[in-house]
C-alpha cells in the first residue's frame, strides 16, 4: 500500500529503484531495532525527500512532460502575487482539509486499530458468540480457557479480568485504580521487558503464593518518586499487602489501559462448570499460522464442547479475533463509516468549488498569457498541468496547515479522553496523524487541486476562448460571465445569509457559556461514587445482604464525613449534578381528556432523570420556584411525586402552570411495549436550572425523584466543603471510606465545578468547529462575490471609459454599475433571509432562540455593506481611468 | 568533453570507489551519511548517478542477480574516464589549496 503511494509521487526512469533503495532502507531499520511506526515515518520522509528531487531534476528538462518544476515556482510567485486570494483559499481548504484528517484519523483507529506492540497484528483474543441471544458476549468461562491453553495453532493464551481497588502507598494520597488481574502469558505476549525486576511466572498464580504486583512506570515515578530501590516494597491494593516484583516501562498498558498488574489465580477445579468468573482470553497466532487455521481448531473445539454440554452450550461458537479489534469488531459497520468519512471528504469539494470561482476570475484575466502561450506550442495538457501546479502549491498550503489544526484538534480529543473515564478505553486508541492520515491529506490536496486549478482551466483553455482573445486584442473578447456567473454570485450571497445568522447566534451563545456562573457554589462541592468491592465478582455474596453491608458502611461514611469540621454537608444522589440518564417523558395532556382521558402528548420528550435524598435542594441552595420541597412523605416505590426545572416547563411542557400536571415515561421506548403500564407522577415542584442555570442551553429538562439512599447502588456522594480546597478534601474522602473497609471505594473524585467544565468540552469543540466552517465558508462567499464583481465590473472596464469620455456623469456611471451588482445581492440576500426564516420555524424557534427579529435584517445589512463594498472598489477604479486610454484601446 | 564534477558528484564518486562491487543506491546513500554527517536522499543520488552515467564517468549494471532475498538491485562502478575526472578535480582542488589549510584554520578560530 505505502509502495503503491509512493510510487505515485517519485517518478522518472530510475524510480523503480529509488523504491526499492527506500524498501530495503526501512528493513533495515527495522532490523536495527527501529519500531515499526517510526521506521515508516523514516519511510515516508525519504519518498517526500526523493520525490522532491527526483521532481525538480525533471524541472530541468521539461520537454514532453506535462508539468515541471518551474511551474511550483510560478505557483508560489502566484500566491504572492494575489495575497488575498491565497489566504482565502488556503483557509478555506485548510479547514476542510483538517476537519477530514482529523475524522480519518478518529475513525480508522476505532475502525481498524493497529496494536503498536511487536507483531501486534497476531495477538488475538478467543470470545465466545451465542447464536441464540445474537450478542457478542466478549467473555470466556474459565473452563473454556483450560481448554484454549491447549491450542497448537495460538501460543501463550491466557487471560485478565479488570477489579477495580483502592491503592495505597506510604506517602502518597489513596486512589481508585483499575488492577489488570493476568495470567504470566500477558506479559510475554507483549514481547515488553520489565525496566525493573521481572513479571509474574506461572508460580505466582498459584493459590496460596505470596501477594505479588508489577507496576507502571508513571506509577512508579508518581507514587514512588522513581525509587530505584522499589523491588520488594510493598503497596495495598483493597484489603492485602502485595509485594512490587517488577516495574514494566513507559507506555506499557498492556491488556486495556493498565498499570498495575497482579496475578490472575482462578482455579477451574474450585467452581462448577458453568459458574466460574468471566474472562478475556488472549494468545498470540503461533509461527506461521493465519488466523483462519486458528480459527478452524478453535471451531472444531467449540463444537465438540456444543456437542457435550447441549443445554448451555448450543448457541456458542468461539470466534478468533485479533486483539486490537477486542473493542469494536463490526465488518458491518465499515461501509456507514467510509460513507461518513466521504461525506466528510465532500466538504472539501463544497469549499474547493468556492475556491475555484475565485481561481476562474483569476484565471480568467490570464487567458491572454494561455492563448500567447498555445501559439507558441504548449498543448492544452501543458497548459492544464501548469494550472493544476500552480493549484496544488495552494492546496499543499492549506494541506499543511489543515494537518496542524487536526494535530490541534486530536491532541484536545487526546487529552479530553482521560477526564471522561479514559481507563476504559484501550491504550491503542491513540488519535494522531498516522502515514495514513498523510496520504488521505496528499489525496484530498490533489483532488482540492484538480477543483482548484483544473475546473477554471478547462474552461479558461477551451479553443473558443483563445480564438477570441487573439483576434480581438487585449481587453477585450475572451472569457464571458453569462447567467451562470449570475446564479454563482445569488447562489454564494444566498449561502452566505443563510449560515451566518446560525453562526452568529452559536458563537454568541458559546461567549455566554463561557462566562456562566453555576448559579451555587460550585466549587466548595466535591462529588464521588460509591463502590463496595467485591472479595469475588461471581458473588457468593448475596445480592441483600451485599445491599445491607453496603448501606451501613455508606451510612457510617456519612456520618464520619459529617462530623469533619471541613464538612458543611453531605448528599446522596442517583447520579453527579448535570450526568443524570435521560429518558424519554410524556405528559398529560389535560386538554384532551374529554375525548381520550389518557392520551398523552404524541411527541415524547427526553429530560435526565434523577433520585436525590429529600435535602438535595436545600443543601445547594437551590430555591424552589413554584409549590413545594420534597418530604420524607415523598420517598418510597409508591411516590409518586417528581419535581421538575424551569427548562422541563419551558421545553417539554411547553411553558403554562406545572404544578399538578402529570407526566409519565414512555413505555414504548422503556420496555419496547406500547401497552405495558408506567405510572403517572404528579409535579409538586419546580426548581431552577442546575447545575446549569436556566438561562443557557445547557440547563437541559430534569425531573427529581426522592429516593431512600439505602436503596441506590452505587451511591453518588456530594460533599460540600468549607474552608479547604475540595480538591485537598478528596484524599481526606478516600482516608476515612479505608478505615471503614479497605473495599469501600470511592471512584473518581471531581470538584463539581471541574464536572461541569469538563461537560462543556465537547460542546465547546462542536461549537468551535461550526464557527470555523461556517466563518470560513462566510469569508469564502465574501471573497467570492468581491473577486466576481471585479470582475465584472473590469470587464465593463472599456464601457464605463467610452461612457465618461463621451462626458457621462461620474455617479450616474457608478450608480449603473452598481445597480446591477446591488440586484443580484439582493436576490441572493432576499433567498437566504427566506432560507434561514424556513428553517428557524420548522424548529420552533429553536435555532435563533428568538433572536431572528434582529439577527436576519443585522445578517442582510452585513452582506449588502460587503458585497457594495466589494462592487464599489472596482467601480471607481475604472471611473479614474482617463478616457483617453480606455478609448486607446479601442 | 565537460569533465567538471560538482560536489555532490565527487562525493558519490568517491563513495563508488569505497564500495567497490558493493555500490547500489542504499550502500551509496549510508557511505555518504556516514562519512560526512551529510543527509541524502536517494531521489539525489539516482538522479546525481544518471548524469553521470549520461557522461560516461560511471556504468550501471541492473542485470546482476541480487545476493539474498528482496527487490533487485541497480550497482554502479567507476569508468576510466569517472575516475580521471574525479583524480583531476580533487587534483585540482588540492593545487588550489595547498598550504592554505593552517591559514584557513586560523581565520576560522578567529
Amino acid at each position: 500500500m505505502l509502495r503503491r503511494l509512493a510510487a505515485l509521487v517519485i517518478r522518472g526512469p530510475e524510480a523503480r529503484w529509488i523504491l526499492n533503495d527506500l524498501e530495503e532502507l526501512m528493513v533495515r531499520d527495522l532490523e536495527r531495532g527501529m519500531s515499526v511506526e517510526r521506521a515508516r515515518w523514516r519511510y515516508v520522509r525519504n519518498v517526500f525527500g526523493s520525490a522532491l528531487t527526483t521532481w525538480r531534476a525533471g524541472g530541468r528538462e521539461p520537454r514532453g512532460s506535462l508539468v515541471s518544476w518551474l511551474d511550483v515556482r510560478l505557483g508560489v510567485r502566484m500566491l504572492l502575487k494575489y495575497p488575498g486570494l491565497a489566504l482565502v483559499g488556503v483557509l478555506g481548504m485548510a479547514v476542510a482539509i483538517a476537519i477530514g484528517a482529523a475524522s480519518f484519523s478518529v475513525i480508522y483507529t476505532i475502525l481498524d486499530p493497529e496494536m503498536p506492540l511487536d507483531e501486534g497484528e497476531r495477538i488475538v483474543t478467543i470470545q465466545n458468540h451465542d447464536a441464540a441471544r445474537h450478542d457478542q458476549a466478549r467473555h470466556t468461562h474459565l473452563h473454556d480457557l483450560e481448554m484454549w491453553r491447549n491450542l497448537a495453532t495460538v501460543e501463550d493464551v491466557g487471560a485478565f479480568r479488570t477489579v477495580e481497588r483502592n491503592l495505597v502507598t506510604p506517602g502518597a494520597r489513596i486512589e481508585s485504580v483499575r488492577t489488570a488481574e493476568m495470567t504470566a502469558s500477558g506479559f510475554r505476549i507483549a514481547r515488553v521487558s520489565p525496566q525493573l525486576g521481572r513479571y509474574f511466572s506461572e508460580e505466582d498464580e498459584r493459590a496460596g503464593a505470596a501477594n505479588v504486583v508489577v507496576i507502571g512506570y508513571d506509577v512508579w515515578q508518581n507514587r514512588f518518586g522513581g525509587d530505584p530501590a522499589i523491588i520488594g516494597q510493598t503497596l495495598q491494593l483493597g484489603p492485602d499487602r502485595h509485594t512490587v516484583i517488577g516495574v514494566m516501562p513507559r507506555g506499557y498498558a498492556f491488556p486495556i489501559n493498565n498499570r498495575i498488574w497482579t496475578p490472575l489465580r482462578l482455579e477451574a477445579a474450585q467452581y462448577a462448570q458453568w459458574e466460574a468468573p468471566q474472562l478475556d482470553v488472549f494468545g498470540r497466532l503461533a509461527p506461521g499460522v493465519t488466523q483462519a487455521e486458528a480459527q478452524a481448531e478453535v471451531s472444531t473445539l467449540s463444537a465438540q464442547l456444543a456437542a457435550a454440554y447441549p443445554a448451555e452450550r448450543e448457541h456458542v461458537r468461539a470466534q478468533v479475533v485479533p486483539y486490537a479489534h477486542v473493542f469494536l469488531d463490526a465488518p458491518e459497520l465499515m461501509w456507514a463509516f467510509h460513507m461518513l468519512q466521504l461525506v466528510v471528504s465532500l466538504l472539501l469539494v463544497v469549499i474547493g468549488t468556492n475556491v475555484a470561482v475565485l481561481v476562474y476570475a483569476r484565471t480568467a484575466t490570464r487567458t491572454g498569457e494561455i492563448a500567447v502561450r498555445t501559439a507558441l506550442g504548449a498543448s492544452r495538457g501543458r497548459v492544464l498541468g501548469q494550472l493544476f501546479i500552480e493549484a496544488l502549491v495552494l492546496s499543499g498550503l492549506a494541506a499543511i496547515t489543515g494537518l496542524a489544526g487536526a494535530h490541534i484538534v486530536l491532541q484536545e480529543i487526546n487529552a479530553f479522553i482521560p477526564a471522561m473515564e479514559g481507563e476504559q478505553l484501550p491504550f491503542w486508541w491513540n488519535f494522531r496523524l498516522t502515514p495514513g492520515v498523510l496520504a488521505y491529506v496528499a489525496a484530498l490536496a490533489v483532488v482540492g487541486a484538480l477543483i482548484v486549478g483544473v475546473l477554471p482551466g478547462l474552461k479558461a483553455s477551451t479553443r473558443s476562448v483563445l480564438a477570441g482573445m487573439l483576434h480581438s486584442g487585449p481587453g477585450g473578447g475572451g472569457i464571458r460571465l453569462g447567467r451562470t456567473w449570475t446564479v454563482l454570485i445569488v447562489s454564494q450571497v444566498a449561502i452566505a445569509v443563510a449560515i451566518l445568522p446560525v453562526a452568529l447566534h452559536i458563537g454568541s451563545a458559546w461567549l455566554r457559556y463561557r462566562g456562566v456562573e453555576p448559579g451555587f457554589a460550585a466549587a466548595e462541592f466535591l462529588t464521588a461514587p460509591i463502590y463496595l468491592d467485591r472479595e469475588d465478582e461471581a458473588g457468593e455474596e448475596e445480592d441483600e445482604a451485599f445491599m445491607a453491608r453496603y448501606a451501613a458502611l455508606r451510612s457510617e461514611l456519612v456520618r464520619r464525613l459529617d462530623a469533619d469540621p471541613a464538612v458543611a454537608g453531605v448528599l446522596l444522589a442517583t447520579a453527579v449534578p448535570g450526568g443524570e440518564q435521560g429518558l424519554p417523558v410524556e405528559v398529560e395532556e389535560p386538554a384532551r381528556t374529554t375525548s381520550d382521558p389518557d392520551v398523552a402528548d404524541a411527541g415524547s420528550r427526553g429530560a435526565g432523570v434523577a433520585r436525590v435524598s429529600v435535602d438535595f435542594f436545600d443543601a445547594f441552595d437551590i430555591p424552589i420556584l413554584a409549590g413545594r420541597t420534597f418530604t420524607a412523605g415523598d420517598v418510597g416505590d409508591d411516590a409518586r411525586t417528581v419535581i421538575v426545572n424551569t427548562s422541563f416547563v419551558e421545553r417539554v411542557l411547553r411553558g403554562g402552570t406545572a404544578l399538578g400536571r402529570r407526566i409519565r415515561y414512555s413505555p414504548t421506548r422503556l420496555t419496547g411495549d406500547a401497552g405495558a403500564e408506567q405510572p403517572w407522577y404528579e409535579i409538586v415542584g419546580v426548581v431552577p436550572g442546575f447545575p446549569f442555570p436556566t438561562a443557557t442551553a445547557l440547563a437541559a429538562p430534569r425531573v427529581y425523584h426522592a429516593v431512600d439512599p439505602a436503596t441506590i447502588y452505587p451511591v453518588t456522594l456530594a460533599v460540600r466543603v468549607r474552608g479547604e480546597a475540595p480538591a485537598v478534601f478528596s484524599g481526606r474522602v478516600r482516608e476515612i471510606a479505608l478505615a471503614l473497609d479497605p473495599m469501600l471505594r470511592p471512584g473518581r473524585i471531581t470538584p463539581l465545578c471541574e464536572t461541569m467544565r469538563s461537560r462543556l468540552t465537547p460542546l465547546r469543540l462542536g461549537a468551535t468547529l461550526l464557527v470555523v466552517v461556517t466563518l470560513s465558508t462566510v469569508l469564502l462567499s465574501a471573497a467570492g462575490i468581491y473577486a466576481l464583481m471585479s470582475f465584472t465590473v473590469a470587464r465593463r472596464r472599456r464601457e464605463i471609459g467610452i461612457r465618461s469620455a463621451l462626458g457621462a456623469q461620474p455617479h450616474r456611471v457608478l450608480t449603473g454599475v452598481l445597480y446591477r451588482a446591488l440586484r443580484q445581492l439582493a436576490v441572493g440576500i432576499v433567498i437566504g433571509l427566506a432560507f434561514a426564516g424556513i428553517v428557524d420555524s420548522v424548529t420552533g424557534g429553536e435555532m435563533l432562540r428568538g433572536n431572528a427579529l434582529w439577527l436576519l435584517p443585522a445578517v442582510g445589512a452585513l452582506m449588502v455593506v460587503i458585497g457594495g463594498m466589494a462592487a464599489l472598489g472596482p467601480a471607481r477604479r475604472a471611473l479614474r481611468i482617463p478616457p483617453t486610454e480606455a478609448l486607446r484601446a479601442e | 568533453m565537460n569533465t567538471y564534477l560538482g560536489d555532490f558528484e565527487q562525493l558519490i564518486l568517491f563513495s563508488l570507489l569505497h564500495l567497490g562491487d558493493d555500490a547500489y543506491g542504499v550502500t551509496i546513500r549510508e557511505s555518504i551519511e556516514e562519512r560526512t554527517g551529510r543527509a541524502v536522499s536517494s531521489g539525489a543520488i539516482y538522479t546525481t548517478l544518471g548524469r553521470l552515467e549520461e557522461r560516461g564517468l560511471v556504468t550501471a549494471d541492473a542485470g546482476q542477480p541480487t545476493p539474498g532475498p528482496g527487490r533487485p538491485r541497480k550497482y554502479y562502478a567507476l569508468t576510466p574516464a569517472g575516475a580521471r575526472a574525479l583524480l583531476e578535480a580533487y587534483s585540482t582542488m588540492q593545487a588550489m589549496a595547498g598550504g592554505l589549510i593552517p591559514r584557513l584554520a586560523k581565520l576560522v578560530e578567529r
